[in-house]
Formats: structure tokens, C-alpha cells, sequence
């Protein structure tokens, strides 16, 4: 048997690599084993739940701006939201949808809109319940997932040191490859340790894009007006971007792809608003599911106007 | 029959008998007792639906209880969003004026349907045939009148005229059937009747129509200057349905 902290040069390199990719396999399965089981049956007729379980509290405001716009409570126009009615807050009957509209009263500026505890504290039921239901991590999943990323961590910084040593007492100090391939793949443990969701999350929102791929489908044929659930329920299950932008032209302010094009966290408060949202819900690697749309993507903040 | 059937629909997609399923059984809570059948009709129930298609439901209820009609608000809101279920509420009392009014209708639910819960309400139900004729004839007569609108209003836009066949299809072929039942004889579906009228019109050149038929239901969309010739010949196919209905002795 060969030990590994005997190799030299480019062959230990080559066995460090491998065990990166295998602690961050193991990971992944262990965390992945630790969280799934039986997909629980959720109420799917609250297209908030669903638009929380996807991208978490920021998600959820702005699918219900964009419903309350799509009803004719709100208008955006140079991006700046407006209540049409003080009336409108007695009509609504989700929470969340409430403080949405109660926000508006206090603030028409789209970069400062999402900032705030008010509406967030609608949302926190959501989370709760998904906790709960082992769908987003609760605090013993996070546990879990720290020891997990600890344990990793420990393996790869482990090697990469020993092997320094071992180098440093044959004399050789050429180790600058090792260090940047150990601060990759530790980079990746800590970036990917505590996804939004958990395992079980990931299948029910899996299942919830199955069960309304047909309305996904007919995007294009969906009528403004929100006589019907289509709009926010399409919304909540796939983004906001999946609202087609000619009937919803209010859903292009909030698309993720346009901002993240845009200038991301640009203006001072906005990129404010938009960390200490995400950070309320979930540590920094797990804000907004990822494609760089994290808290650059979360909604009303940022947004480069 | 008095169970629900909806969790053993496997000639429908997963997702539409899954919805259906718990359609069917959020029904029952919510209205309890009051509820007597819900037969599920049209395509569904012949297991050929399309990605477009709208499912068909129709709940016989002994009364029509506001709470429960609300606590079906959410449900109905998701499954019209998830699968297009389109539901009609009767009243068991209003059922059989329902089915004199809407006589072309129900004589589709007749020949095409299947029982989700409860009893099934049309085991014993023939509609009068001068009933059937006088609103078959009002039905085709009112189609005809909407497509003539249809090929100016939308003519300039061929994939609006496109929708229009799509939308159009459903209504003509189950008149269609409905015409052939009444001439004695037996249909399978709405589409073979129409077939088989099409076939038996031999004078006109509507030989590519049926297909078009399918594939505007499909696609959305017909090739280019195919739609307004499509149009036109749903406009005569429904104007020779007429002339053969009104050709039809009011009894037999």
C-alpha cells in the first residue's frame, strides 16, 4: 500500500484532486441521505409556500408584488411602486400580501421596497411550516450539515498540511499548487455546505414542476388580471421569469436573468437591502438557489436601476 | 357506483388523474352529503386528452351550500391552474332542465363519460330528439355565426385564426357525433364522426381538414396559409351539418 504523503510533484496533485472530488461526492450523498424520505403532501393552494420553499423570503415579496400588480393593486412605473388604493389592504387576505401593499404606502422606491422586517415577518409561517415539514434545513439539519462540512474540511486542510510538512522536511517549498487546489475544494465545501433546501425539498419542488409543467406549457396563453391562480401559481413554481414579459411587463423588473445582466448590488442601500435579507434567512452560500442570482437576483434590491 | 374512481384513471397523464384524484376527494369534504356524482366528460373521459385540452367535470350536488362551494375556492383555483379543470355545479333538481336546454352538450356527456364518485346520473337519461335537434341546430348555427366574425376579425393574424380552429374543433366534432346519433348510428368519439361526415360529403374538397383539426389542437399553430382555408371549411363543414340536421324528421 502506497502512502499517499510519500508521492511527489505532480502524482500527489493528482491523488489530491481525487480526494477532493471524493469528500465532495461524500458530501453531497451525506447530506443528500441525512435529509431525504417521504415527500410529504403540502397545501400547494398557498402559492406562497411554494414560491418560499423555491427561493426563500425575498422570493415570496416579490411574487406577491407581482400578483398585486397583475390584480391592478399596485402600479410600477419608473421603477417605483404605487398603491392604487388604501382600500386594497382590507381586500387582500394573505398576510404576506398585506404587508406588501402596507409597504407601499411607506415607500414607493423599488430599491429600498424589499427592506424590509415588516413583510419579512409575514413570511416567517412559511418557514416554519417548511421547516417543520423537513423541507427547508431547521436547526438540527444545520447541524448536521455543519458536522458533515467540518469532517470535510478536516480532510482536505488535514492532507494538504501533512503533505506541506512532509515536503517542508525533504526541503521542498514548491507547494503553491497544493495550496490553491486546497483552497478550491475547500472553497467549494463552504460555498455548497447549506443549500436553501434540503434533499427533501429538492424532490417536492420537483414534483410541484411536474404536476404544473402543463400550465408552464401554456404560459403564453395565461390572461392578465389574476381572475385565475395560473399567473401566481406559475410564479411561484418557476419563477418569475417564466411569466411571459408582453402580458406581465411588470415581471421584467423582477426577472433574475435581466438583473444579474444589469449591474448587481449597484446602488449603495439596495445591495444593502438585498445582503441583510438573505442573510436572515440562510447563511451566505445558500441565498436565492444559485446562478449568481443569489442575493444579486433576490428581487428588489439591487437591480442597477 | 359509489367510489372514487379518479385515482384509477391510467390512460390519463399522471399529473391530471393525481389532481383530479384529490379534486374528487376535496369535493367530497366539502360538500359531504349534498354531493351525488361527479362524471368526468369530453376528451378525459375518453382518455385522449391533449396538452390543451380542458378537463371536463360536472358535480351533481342536492344543494348548493355557500361554505362548502368556498372551501372548494383554493382546490379549484389549483386545479384549474394545473390541469385546466373546468367544473360545472348542478343541482340534482336542475339536472334534468339542464340537459333540455344544453341538450347537444349533455348528449356529448352521454356518449363520452366516466364516473369519478357517486351514482352515475345518465343510466336511465334519452334526451327527446326534437330537443336534441332544435339545439344542435341553435349550436351549429351559433358557431357558424362566430367563426364568419372570427375569419374577418382575426383574418390578418394567422396564428390568432390558428387559436380559432383549435377552439373550434371541440364544438363541430362532437356536433358531428351527436348529428350521426341521430341518423342511427353509432359513434365512438367526437373526431370519427367528424371523419366520417367529412367522408360522406363527397361534392367538397375538405379531404386535409380533419387533420388540421388535430394538429391546430396540438400545435397552436397551422402552417402558413393553411388557417383561413381550414376556417373556411369548418365554416362549410358546419353549414352542411345544419343542412343534414334540418333535413332530419323531428321524430322517428
Amino acid at each position: 500500500m502506497i502512502n499517499p504523503l510519500e508521492l511527489t510533484g505532480p502524482n500527489f496533485l493528482i491523488f489530491y484532486m481525487l480526494l477532493g472530488t471524493l469528500v465532495l461526492a461524500l458530501m453531497y450523498l451525506l447530506r443528500r441521505l441525512s435529509e431525504s424520505g417521504a415527500v410529504p403532501r403540502v397545501d400547494y393552494s398557498d402559492p406562497y409556500l411554494i414560491a418560499y420553499l423555491r427561493g426563500g423570503e425575498l422570493e415570496t415579496m416579490r411574487v406577491a408584488a407581482v400578483s398585486l400588480i397583475d390584480r391592478g393593486f399596485l402600479i410600477l412605473s419608473n421603477r417605483r411602486l404605487e398603491l392604487v388604493n388604501d382600500r386594497a389592504i382590507d381586500l387582500v387576505r394573505r398576510p404576506v400580501e398585506a404587508a406588501v401593499l402596507r409597504r407601499a404606502q411607506a415607500t414607493n422606491d423599488l430599491m429600498l421596497f424589499f427592506d424590509s422586517r415588516t413583510i419579512r415577518r409575514t413570511t416567517v409561517e412559511y418557514k416554519e411550516t417548511l421547516q417543520r415539514l423537513r423541507l427547508l434545513p431547521d436547526a438540527h439539519i444545520y447541524r448536521v450539515r455543519m458536522l458533515i462540512l467540518a469532517a470535510a474540511l478536516a480532510v482536505l486542510i488535514g492532507f494538504a498540511l501533512a503533505s506541506a510538512v512532509t515536503a517542508a522536511m525533504r526541503g521542498r517549498y514548491n507547494i503553491i499548487y497544493l495550496i490553491l487546489l486546497a483552497a478550491f475544494f475547500c472553497g467549494v465545501a463552504i460555498k455548497y455546505y447549506n443549500p436553501l433546501r434540503t434533499a427533501l425539498g429538492d424532490a417536492l419542488l420537483t414534483d410541484l414542476r411536474t404536476l404544473f409543467q402543463s400550465l408552464k406549457n401554456r404560459a403564453s396563453m395565461i390572461r392578465a388580471g389574476g381572475a385565475t391562480g395560473e399567473a401566481v401559481l406559475l410564479m411561484a413554481v418557476f419563477g418569475i421569469n417564466a411569466l411571459p414579459g408582453a402580458t406581465f411587463p411588470a415581471a421584467r423588473e423582477f426577472d433574475d436573468r435581466r438583473r444579474s445582466n444589469r449591474t448587481s448590488c449597484g446602488g449603495g442601500h439596495g445591495c444593502h437591502s438585498c445582503h441583510s435579507s438573505c442573510s436572515s434567512s440562510c447563511s451566505s452560500s445558500s441565498c436565492g438557489g444559485g446562478g449568481g442570482s443569489g442575493c444579486g437576483g433576490g428581487g428588489g434590491c439591487g437591480g442597477g436601476s | 357506483m359509489t367510489t372514487t374512481e379518479a385515482d384509477s384513471l391510467p390512460d390519463l397523464p399522471p399529473q391530471v388523474s393525481r389532481i383530479l384524484g384529490e379534486f374528487v376527494d376535496q369535493s367530497q369534504t366539502a360538500f359531504a352529503g349534498a354531493l351525488r356524482s361527479i362524471v368526468l366528460y369530453g376528451s378525459a373521459a375518453e382518455g385522449r386528452l391533449r396538452s390543451t385540452s380542458d378537463v371536463n367535470v360536472l358535480l351533481i350536488v342536492a344543494r348548493f351550500d355557500y361554505p362548502a362551494a368556498e372551501a372548494m375556492r383554493e382546490p379549484l383555483r389549483v386545479a384549474q391552474a394545473a390541469i385546466r379543470l373546468s367544473p360545472m355545479f348542478v343541482l340534482d333538481a336542475e339536472l334534468p332542465g339542464a340537459i333540455t336546454s344544453f341538450a347537444e352538450k349533455f348528449a356529448d356527456i352521454l356518449r363520452r363519460r366516466r364516473i369519478l364518485f357517486g351514482a352515475d346520473p345518465f343510466i336511465s337519461v334519452t334526451i327527446p330528439r326534437e330537443i336534441v335537434i332544435a339545439r344542435l341546430d341553435q349550436v351549429l348555427l351559433n358557431l357558424i355565426l362566430r367563426l364568419r366574425e372570427a375569419y374577418i376579425l382575426r383574418g390578418l393574424r394567422e396564428e390568432q385564426l390558428a387559436l380559432t380552429v383549435a377552439e373550434a374543433a371541440g364544438p363541430i366534432r362532437s356536433c358531428a357525433a351527436t348529428l350521426l346519433e341521430l341518423q342511427g348510428h353509432r359513434v365512438k368519439s367526437g373526431s370519427e364522426a367528424l371523419a366520417t361526415f367529412v367522408a360522406q360529403e363527397t361534392k367538397n374538397d375538405w379531404g386535409d381538414v380533419v387533420p388540421r383539426l388535430s394538429e391546430a389542437r396540438e400545435q397552436r399553430l397551422l402552417p402558413p396559409g393553411v388557417a383561413a382555408r381550414t376556417l373556411r371549411q369548418l365554416i362549410e363543414i358546419a353549414t352542411a351539418l345544419r343542412e343534414r340536421l334540418n333535413a332530419l324528421p323531428a321524430r322517428l
